[in-house]
């Protein structure tokens, strides 16, 4: 009689979601994750960014120890080409480095069935409730980013923020974007635990004092539930069948001795890269090509004249303050999604990532950003999954290949957008700065997903096909992967994979 | 850089030619394994070079290999390979014979003493249609390889170890401080550390269960010769190198009559023959098989230089960038964060600044590159983020005190006519050292 148990693997956003309403279901969980307890590499966090990592975003960068990343790919046996693919071997996976920013998916974002916003309405609130987040429920992207949910106050905005968001109030009729507060996995107002962002900014080198949500403070609660045995530095290499049951293999990164364990359920939340590896492997898909969604993304500065000259706020958040929604101009039908867009203040940035983007010479680039900085905007402008095309193999050795691209409309597609968002920023007095509006590589924005959809691969409930007991709970099941950023629903569908499994147990 | 399959330490290795320029190498990093190695060549290494796990027995390629040398004894335990590397370079049909027929006495003596393992050190470049004689005897050699257990490594273009052989060769002229006439410049070469050829050739012995006979122990990346050479003139030799691309058929035509004056092939004409004929070989599978990842062409030749050099050049480069960078004197302590930075990145190759910078760093917004990316934009990059790094917002970088919108345009202004002019000189100026 194989272990009447269930092993999760992954102790990222879907991980930790899955595994808590199974720890408190008292169902014996085997926890295996694959990072290892990080060494000090003995590098200031600014010295760390100095490193390497161009290209990706600014939290990722000023991870103090790079090994989490680094070894993502040679571990995970996985090979990029024209793709910066980002992966995480360390606890709490990317949540620790992640922008926060938490909106809900309603039906057409999640491709219309067989998932539904019903079906996750009751685990967005428990997530909510778990993680906290701060936004506006009732401003014009209220219901956008989900209705419904038990909100903390939005975070204070600085004052370019608050000036653009009531110059947005009183000229919306005539502009393209939808604009409201941000949807943020930060705590405006303290609880039990947890102390309120005190807003001093330093957001993009890590919060230090936890009222950003990172995942960290959940592992260690679930690894001290008495059903809960976590393995850290258990790298999956293999998951097989084994009369009706599962064996899990896994190498210890440690020692290197190589472990197996059996049981009779299997909640997989590796990553959609890492998690598509062991899943296609377990189906003996090789040589197949799939499609790997991402949501393009573009970067941009817009200057807000207004405000040159303004010192300094000694009181600011450093994460998104401000989002809106934009039609792609010439979509067509079946695209017919927004793209998506939040705004930082620049301010709040250390000096460095804007100065190195700047083609002056090094003390002219300074100054300019010393001058300008409270009054520049940072933006993200991303495009729905659609637009991007890339495509992902498991090769007859057991390697994942991924050849990263977007789509041939997306080119003119971006362009137009950003035209048309110029326009409106520039009815808002916010100028886009010439030079300023880069593409991303495709995957550096680190969305990924749709690998394995629900109804061809898997089922509503994430279980793979022909495999009853084995879920995949992250990022891998979903349909579409839209303008707006996933991980929200992600954990509340892997908050709702996590109780069906335990009720399933207990019944 | 480390290699990653675990090899068995106590393990016992027969080297042939273990003195010359690649056999040196192979012995030095087996023993610094902790392997056992006995070696097999016509002259015997100086006595005090080794201690310890190593032996010599004097072998002619025309002779038999001695018995003793293939077995156990005085503390050494069983081979499990041989690694062969002696050469015979006689050219023509003579040399074919020789190597040829002294591979197969070494064959025969493996069968003898039970050795399963023989690893026969080729080239890229063989090919029974190659321009240059010892792509065409490595070749024959290879084929008559035909037992289970022997193995052929076909090694891609080695720098590093002693400046001897092709190895020497190149680096001289790289080092030339004339524009040098190259045939060939646009042939890509896969260049590949004599350290990594070493573990190569260790993986091929010790390999369990190899997929296949030939392994390409070779960079995955091949890049064109010319590039090769510059490489090396910029960070070995911290020298700018200009090449004369020359016309590869007329200078063999020259060579040829020479050496039909000489009466035999020159060595000048099979080296650049050699260079003529080397395919690019696809080896990425080969190299995870073995373990092997090879280091990248700009940290590998930097790790020839003695480090107090290249580390004494980088601190006085540190001086000169952040001095420019913060507009005054950087501490000590600064420049050694620098220096630090710099070498934990090995993309990060010599930095020649302009003799003027040196006398005054200002100048070096002159030399600027417009466009992201080359070593020198890197350093600055590193040397702003140094400058950050400090517990409260400097105010070099912050402005908290802010001022009047009047007065800060006007200083935005000079600060864009300043930098417009500097423009044009930037353009011509800038070097991109990628």
């Amino acid at each position: 009689m194989t272990d009447r148990r269930v092993i999760v693997i992954g102790s990222g956003p879907a991980g930790i979601s899955a595994c808590t309403p199974l720890a408190e279901s008292g169902a014996p969980v085997l926890w295996l994750d694959a990072g290892v307890d990080m060494k000090d590499a003995g590098t200031s966090k600014r010295e760390a960014a100095a490193i390497d990592a161009a290209g990706l975003s600014p939290r990722l960068r000023y991870a103090r120890n790079r090994e989490f990343w680094k070894e993502h790919a040679r571990e995970n046996l996985i090979s990029y080409s024209n793709f910066r693919g980002v992966g995480s071997l360390s606890r709490g996976g990317l949540l620790p480095y992640w922008g926060a920013f938490t909106p809900a998916y309603d039906d057409h974002d999640l491709g219309n069935g067989p998932l539904l916003h019903s079906d996750l309405l009751e685990s967005y609130r428990a997530v909510a409730d778990r993680i906290g987040i701060a936004g506006e429920a009732s401003d014009d992207l209220g219901e956008f980013l989900g209705s419904g949910l038990p909100l903390q106050p939005p975070m204070e905005l600085s004052p370019k923020f608050a000036s653009l968001l009531s110059r947005y109030q009183s000229r919306k009729e005539r502009l393209g974007l939808t604009m409201g507060r941000a949807r943020v996995a930060v705590l405006s107002q303290a609880t039990g635990d947890r102390p309120a962002c005190d807003l001093r900014g330093t957001c993009m080198l890590g919060c230090d004092s936890s009222a950003l949500y990172d995942g960290l403070a959940d592992v260690d609660r679930l690894c001290a539930s008495p059903n809960v045995d976590f393995r850290g530095g258990a790298l999956v290499q293999a998951i097989e069948r084994h009369e009706g049951a599962y064996r899990v293999r896994w190498r210890d990164r440690v020692s290197g001795t190589i472990e197996s364990a059996l049981a009779s359920h299997v909640v997989l939340a590796a990553g959609v890269l890492a998690t598509s590896r062991l899943a296609l492997s377990l189906l003996e898909r090789f040589d197949e090509e799939r499609a790997l969604l991402t949501t393009p993304a573009v970067s941009f500065a817009l200057f807000v004249p207004r405000e040159l000259g303004q010192p300094a706020e000694a009181r600011i958040f450093g994460l998104a303050q401000l989002c809106f929604r934009l039609q792609i101009p010439g979509a067509i039908p079946q695209k017919q999604d927004d793209a998506f867009g939040i705004l930082y203040d620049a301010a709040a940035f250390p000096a460095a990532e804007l100065i190195e983007q700047i083609p002056l010479s090094r003390p002219g680039a300074i100054s300019l950003t010393r001058l300008l900085a409270s009054s520049l905007v940072v933006g993200l402008l991303y495009f729905p999954g659609e637009y991007s095309a890339n495509r992902l193999t498991l090769s007859g050795s057991g390697s994942l290949l991924v050849n990263g691209g977007t789509s041939g409309g997306f080119g003119k597609a971006m362009r137009a957008t950003i035209k048309r968002m110029a326009a409106d920023f520039r009815r808002l007095g916010a100028y886009l700065l010439p030079l300023s509006a880069s593409c991303l590589e495709p995957g550096a924005e680190v969305h990924y997903g749709g690998t394995l959809p629900m109804g061809e691969l898997t089922s509503r409930d994430g279980e793979l096909l022909g495999c009853p007991g084995l879920h995949i709970a992250d990022a891998s099941t979903l349909l579409r992967l839209p303008a707006k950023h996933h991980t929200f629903t992600v954990m509340a569908n892997a908050d709702r994979i996590g109780k069906l499994i335990a009720k399933s147990m207990a019944g | 850089m480390e290699n990653q399959a675990p090899l068995p330490d106590e393990a016992h290795v027969v080297v042939t030619g273990g003195t010359g320029y690649l056999g040196r190498a192979l012995v030095e990093t087996a023993l610094a394994r902790g392997m056992w190695v006995t070696n097999l060549s016509r002259s015997a290494p100086p006595d005090d070079l080794y201690d310890g796990r190593f032996r010599h027995f004097q072998w002619h390629m025309d002779e038999q290999p001695p018995a003793p040398a293939l077995t156990a004894g005085d503390g050494f335990p069983e081979p499990k390979a041989i690694i062969h590397l002696a050469h015979d370079w006689t050219t023509g049909a003579d040399g074919s014979r020789r190597n040829v027929e002294g591979l197969e006495r070494i064959r025969a003596a493996a069968r003898a003493s039970g050795i399963k393992r023989l690893v026969l050190a080729s080239s890229v470049s063989a090919k029974p249609d190659a321009l240059n004689w010892y792509g065409r005897e490595k070749y024959l050699q290879e084929q008559t390889l035909t037992d289970g257990g022997h193995l052929t490594a076909r090694i891609g273009l080695v720098y590093g170890g002693a400046r001897q052989g092709q190895w020497g060769t190149l680096c001289r002229l790289a080092g030339l401080p004339v524009p040098l006439p190259m045939v060939a410049p646009k042939n890509p070469v896969q260049p590949i550390h004599i350290s990594d050829v070493a573990d190569g050739l260790l993986a091929t012995a010790l390999v369990p269960n190899p997929s296949k006979r030939i392994f390409i122990v070779a960079s995955e990346s091949p890049l064109a010769f010319g590039e090769f050479l510059k490489a090396v003139a910029a960070q070995f030799h911290g020298r700018r190198l200009r090449l004369i691309p020359v016309p590869a058929n007329p200078v063999l035509a020259l060579l040829k009559g020479a050496s039909a004056l000489a009466g035999r092939r020159l060595g000048l004409e099979e080296r650049v023959r050699g260079l003529m004929s080397i395919p690019v070989l696809e080896c990425a599978e080969d190299l995870r098989e073995l373990g092997l990842t090879p280091r990248a062409l700009k940290p590998g030749l930097l790790s020839l230089l003695p480090s107090h050099d290249l580390r004494r050049e980088r601190l006085e480069n540190a001086a000169v960038i952040l001095r420019y960078v913060r507009g005054n004197k950087p501490s000590g302590e600064m420049l050694r964060r620098h220096v630090r930075l710099v070498m934990s990145r090995p993309d990060i190759g010599r930095l020649r600044l302009p003799a003027i910078a040196r006398l005054w760093p200002g100048a070096l917004a002159l030399f600027e590159p417009i466009r992201p990316g080359g070593d020198l934009k890197k350093c600055l990059d590193m040397a702003v983020r140094l400058l950050d790094d400090v517990p409260d917002r400097p105010a070099l970088f912050y402005d908290q005190a802010g001022e009047a919108p009047a007065p800060r345009l006007a200083r935005l202004t000079l600060l864009a006519l300043r930098e417009l002019m500097m423009l044009p000189v930037r353009y011509l100026l800038a070097r991109q050292d990628r």
